[in-house]
Parts: structure tokens; C-alpha cells; sequence
């Protein structure tokens, strides 16, 4: 009976790769504050309807204009605007907004540049140079001026906002997971799976997504964060969300009028913008570290 | 080596071509009436009918492409602007050496933060220098260029009063716009500098390099910055090119009169041949300054400049056999 368990193998528990990742994550106290500050946002963007109905952060009041800051002490958190409405009911609708277009448009970019890189690199030849070609030409317009371009041709709203973004970053990630794919298709473990019999399918799913998961998820966190001040600064130049829209951006824009007497209205939708920007490239960073085979002990 | 250089250069065409098609396809394929935008929502449609034709729109897009690359390439026309109607060149003669000088002068500055400080970092890794370097590159690398800007003009400009806010008369106005470009675009050059410096001095030459008994001052910046200088090169160009195109936003936010108001102008009335020809200045600038560094990379690094001899060689070998 001895014998058997000890011949029997140890099974080791087999921790994912997600759960080894957080493990090392965890660690980052720079990087828990990044994702804190996210989830802050995150929330108060999923919950906005408790704090404000979608009308009041459109309907004006003159009565309520100019309204300071309470800080906690009044029903105005954040002061009121130059048409009476409330600061941070704006803040919050302008945070989904802000937040959704990071997040679509990164995802739409890594979706479509990540195919087109991938398949040049599985193709090679004659797809290879034209894709690649066609990304060298995409970006040598620098990325503010296609994305206008793109807004000037569609018009400007969230929508034609979100396809410039998304089109004017394709090159960056068709050239990353280009380079991912080319260099993983070399490495001896891909050899050994295939000498193993496994078929191209269970290579793909097994060895090769997993494995250039991680420099695409870094390089997501980190546009994901340029994005969101793209599109600030597209709204603020009037090219993206219109107002009266809550858009940190173009709250930045209207406010700009005011700010010699009001500097609040500048200083709280920019705090929100950088807090937005900084915590993911925080949570970008601290995925990077723990992905980073040299740093695990 | 000069081969490679007019190579380089020859290869800036076909770019250009294709940007130039790809600008034209994107503004054109997509909806939108120009001489609606122009007249006014009151015109009356024959008149807008009439100004289209005038620009030409009602001919197939394949013709209008054709003409227009054949008016850029044979005459060096781009055409006349919808709104002025005049040469589209005319108000980017004026403003495009503005919007050019703010960029140069934004980048020197970002070099003038962004090196010394990421070597600084990088030799006391650690230190309350370090910490606050880092601190100070992670904030600005968040910081959206026009906001910066506005918080500048409000500390500097009303609070302190010390410095003019609008306008670029004179070298007091360059201050503010220079520095809100340079801040972000330093921070990123910072962390590029401080990471492959760390990198540099753990190198065993630089080991090799202290044991001869070289100065310290010798061996960080002979040894080790020298090695480092090609990654911090490559971000210097890339900061240009987005320079250049936040410029468009900066100078919005201090009122100067470069290139970036009439491009958001253009963009709004939809005026098809100055937004071309903005973008096409811009992307050829973009391109010359890739191929300039390209030449730097070559001077820079003995391996780089190596590898086109050889193979400038190599070719000579073919040719005479």
C-alpha cells in the first residue's frame, strides 16, 4: 500500500496562468492603486444613474450657475457650470464615456490589427508586404491628424470618434502581434507540439494565443490610457463628443472660457482625466512586471 | 553610405503617394457636402449644386484622384482652398514655420529634461532623486498636453503673473507653449533613458571600463550613454512627429496662430485641399525627420554603418563579376 503511493506521481495543483499573474501582481502596491483608482471610476460610471438621471446633466438651470465647490458639504460636490449644471453628475456620465471609448476603440485596434498581423506573419509573402506596407503608410500620418482626418471625412460624433481612434492606432498592433507570432513560430516549443502530433488548431489555441497574450495586453493597457486622452483632446478641439454631452474633453473646452474666474472648472474634469489615464497605465506597468519571466522569484 | 541616404530618401515617394491616396480615399468615399458647409443651410440647392461642380464633384472619384495626383505631381499644384479661394500654400507658408519652430523648440526642451534626468535616475537608481524623476514621468505621461496648458497659463500667468498667455510676439510667449509640449514628451524620453541606462551600466564593458580606472564621469557618459543613445534617438524622432501633431491642440489652447487653426477650420467646413495639403506637409516632414534618423542611427553606431558598407560592397562585388 506504501509503495503504490509512492510511486503514485505528486500531483502538483495546477495554478492558471491568470491566478499566477495576480499572485505576482498583487505585489505592485503602484499597481493595486491603479487598478483602485479604475475600479472607482468603473463603478461610478456602471452606477451613474443613482447619483443623476441622464437629463439633469443636460437640462440648464440659471439660477444654479457658478455655484462653488462644497467638497463634501453642500448637495454640489464639484461646484456648478456656466449653464447651472452640476459638476460631477458630469463627471460620472463624461466618466462612461471617457472610459467606454478606451475600451472599444483599444479593443476594435487589437482586434483588427492583431488579425491583420497575425495573418501577415501566418501568410508571409505577397500578404506580408501588402499589409505591412499599407501599416508603414498608416503610420506615417501622425495618429491626431489621421484621427482627424477620418472625423473631418465622417463628421463628428462618438461613433466617427471611435472608428478614427481605432484606425488611426490598427498599425501598432498589427506590427506587435506580426513580431510576436514571427518569433514564437521558431521557438523550440512550438517544434516539440508539433513532433508531439498536436494539429495546427491546438498549437494555435494552446501555444500560440497564450504565449503573445501578454506583450498585446501591455500594449493595450498603455493605449488604451493614450486613447482616452486622444479623444480629451480631440473633444476639447471640438472634433469629438458635441456638447452639451458630458465629455471630459469638451467640459475642459466650454470651461475654458471661464477658468481666470472659475478655475474649478478646469481643475476637477482635468484631475479626472489624469487620475482616468494614470491608473491604466499603472495597472499596464504592473501586468508588464508580472508577465516578465525574469522577475518572478 | 550616400547611397543609402538618396535610397532612403527615393523610398519617401511611394510613401507619400500612397498617403496621398489614402487621405483623398478617406475624404472622399465619405458623406458630407462641401458647398452646403460653405453656403450655409439657407442657400438655396441650386446654388450648392452649382459650387460643387465647381469643385469638380460631380465627377466619378476615380477621375477627381487622378487629376489631383497629376495637378501635385506634374505642376506641384494642391489646388486652392474651398473657403479662401486661394492657393492652398498661401496661409501655410505663414504658419507652418510657427507650428515647425514650436515643435523644434519643444523638443530641444524635452531632450534638455528628459536626458539628464533619465541618467541621473539611472546612476542613483533608488535614490529621492530616482523616486521623484519616476514619480514626475509617470504624472506628465498622463497628462493631456491642453490641460497642462491651461493649468500652466492659470499658475503663471494669473497667479504668479510673470508670463503672457496668448499670442507669440515676443521670446516671454514662447515659454508657456514650449513647456507645456516639452513636459509630457520628457517624461517619456525620461523613462526610455533611465531604463536602457540601467541596462548600459550593468554591462561588462562598462565593468571593464571602471576596473581601467576611468573616471566615473567617463565611463557613465563615453560608455555607457553611447551605447544607450539608439532607443532614446528613436523616441526623440517619434516625440517629433507627435509633436507636431499636438502642436495642433497647443496651439489652440494659447491662441498662436499656426497651422492648427486653420486645420480644425478646414476639418470642420470640410475643405477637401487644405486638409490634404496640411496632411501631406505634415506626413512628408514625419517621413524626412524617420529617414534622418535613420542616418543618425548609422552614424551613431559603428555596427549599423557596418552593415551598409558591407552590403554596399557586396553589391559593387555583383556588379563588377
Amino acid at each position: 500500500m506504501t509503495r503504490v503511493e509512492a510511486i503514485k506521481p505528486k500531483r502538483r495543483k495546477k495554478q492558471s496562468q491568470i491566478a499566477l499573474v495576480w499572485h505576482q501582481y498583487k505585489k505592485s502596491k503602484t499597481a493595486m492603486f491603479g487598478l483602485g483608482v479604475l475600479s472607482v471610476f468603473v463603478l461610478l460610471a456602471v452606477f451613474a444613474g443613482f447619483f443623476a438621471s441622464p437629463e439633469s446633466v443636460i437640462a440648464t438651470n440659471q439660477k444654479a450657475r457658478f455655484i462653488p465647490p462644497s467638497w463634501g458639504r453642500g448637495p454640489h460636490i464639484f461646484g456648478t457650470d456656466e449653464y447651472g449644471r452640476d459638476v460631477f453628475a458630469r463627471i460620472i456620465y463624461g466618466s462612461r464615456v471617457s472610459l467606454s471609448i478606451g475600451i472599444i476603440s483599444t479593443s476594435c485596434a487589437a482586434v483588427i490589427g492583431g488579425l491583420l498581423g497575425a495573418a501577415a506573419a501566418y501568410y508571409g509573402g505577397t500578404v506580408d508586404s501588402i499589409v505591412m506596407r499599407f501599416m508603414d503608410v498608416i503610420s506615417s500620418i501622425p495618429q491626431i491628424l489621421l484621427a482627424m482626418a477620418v472625423v473631418a471625412a465622417l463628421g463628428a460624433n462618438m461613433t466617427n470618434l471611435l472608428i478614427a481612434l481605432t484606425v488611426s492606432s490598427i498599425a501598432t498592433y498589427a506590427r506587435l502581434v506580426r513580431s510576436t507570432v514571427l518569433t514564437l513560430v521558431e521557438q523550440d516549443f512550438i517544434e516539440a507540439a508539433r513532433a508531439c502530433g498536436s494539429s495546427d488548431l491546438r498549437i494555435i489555441v494552446k501555444h500560440i494565443i497564450p504565449n503573445s497574450l501578454s506583450p498585446i495586453i501591455c500594449q493595450m493597457a498603455f493605449s488604451s490610457s493614450r486613447m482616452i486622452l486622444t479623444a480629451a483632446s480631440m473633444s476639447y478641439l471640438g472634433l469629438g463628443i458635441q456638447p452639451p454631452n458630458p465629455e471630459w474633453g469638451s467640459m475642459l473646452a466650454s470651461a475654458k472660457t471661464y477658468m481666470w474666474t472659475y478655475p474649478y472648472l478646469i481643475t476637477v474634469p482635468g484631475v479626472c482625466i489624469v487620475l482616468a489615464a494614470l491608473s491604466i497605465t499603472l495597472i499596464g506597468d504592473g501586468i508588464r512586471d508580472a508577465v516578465d519571466p525574469r522577475l518572478k522569484d | 553610405m550616400h547611397r543609402y541616404i538618396l535610397k532612403r530618401l527615393l523610398l519617401v515617394v511611394p510613401t507619400m503617394l500612397s498617403v496621398i491616396i489614402l487621405v483623398f480615399t478617406i475624404m472622399a468615399v465619405t458623406p458630407g457636402d462641401p458647398g452646403r458647409m460653405i453656403l450655409g443651410s439657407s442657400a438655396p440647392q441650386s446654388a450648392v449644386d452649382a459650387l460643387n461642380r465647381e469643385f469638380g464633384l460631380h465627377e466619378p472619384f476615380l477621375t477627381r484622384l487622378g487629376k489631383y495626383l497629376w495637378n501635385v505631381l506634374t505642376r506641384f499644384d494642391f489646388g486652392e482652398s474651398w473657403r479662401t479661394r486661394q492657393s492652398v500654400f498661401k496661409e501655410i507658408k505663414v504658419r507652418f514655420p510657427i507650428t515647425l519652430r514650436l515643435s523644434v523648440l519643444a523638443i530641444m526642451g524635452q531632450v534638455l529634461i528628459g536626458i539628464p534626468l533619465g541618467i541621473i535616475a539611472a546612476v542613483k537608481q533608488y535614490s529621492t532623486t530616482d523616486f521623484f524623476a519616476t514619480v514626475f514621468a509617470m504624472m506628465m505621461g498622463a497628462v493631456p498636453g491642453f490641460w497642462l496648458g491651461l493649468m500652466l497659463m492659470l499658475l503663471f500667468g494669473v497667479k504668479l503673473a510673470l508670463l503672457p498667455t496668448a499670442g507669440l510676439s515676443t521670446a516671454a510667449h514662447y515659454v508657456l507653449p514650449v513647456l507645456t509640449m516639452a513636459l509630457p514628451g520628457g517624461s517619456g524620453l525620461l523613462k526610455i533613458t533611465r531604463s536602457t541606462m540601467l541596462d548600459c551600466i550593468r554591462q561588462d564593458y562598462v565593468r571593464t571600463a571602471r576596473a581601467k580606472g576611468a573616471a566615473e564621469k567617463a565611463v557613465i557618459l563615453h560608455h555607457a550613454l553611447r551605447n544607450a543613445l539608439l532607443p532614446i534617438v528613436t523616441v526623440v524622432g517619434i516625440n517629433f512627429a507627435f509633436s507636431l501633431g499636438g502642436s495642433v491642440v497647443i496651439e489652440n489652447v494659447f491662441s498662436i496662430p499656426g497651422i492648427g487653426a486653420i486645420l480644425v477650420d478646414s476639418i470642420k467646413k470640410k475643405d477637401v485641399p487644405q486638409v490634404m495639403a496640411i496632411v501631406i506637409i505634415f506626413s512628408v516632414t514625419y517621413c524626412l525627420v524617420m529617414v534622418l534618423l535613420d542616418i543618425v542611427y548609422a552614424l551613431l553606431d559603428p555596427r549599423v554603418k557596418a552593415q551598409y558598407a558591407e552590403a554596399g560592397k557586396r553589391k559593387a562585388k555583383v556588379k563588377t563579376a
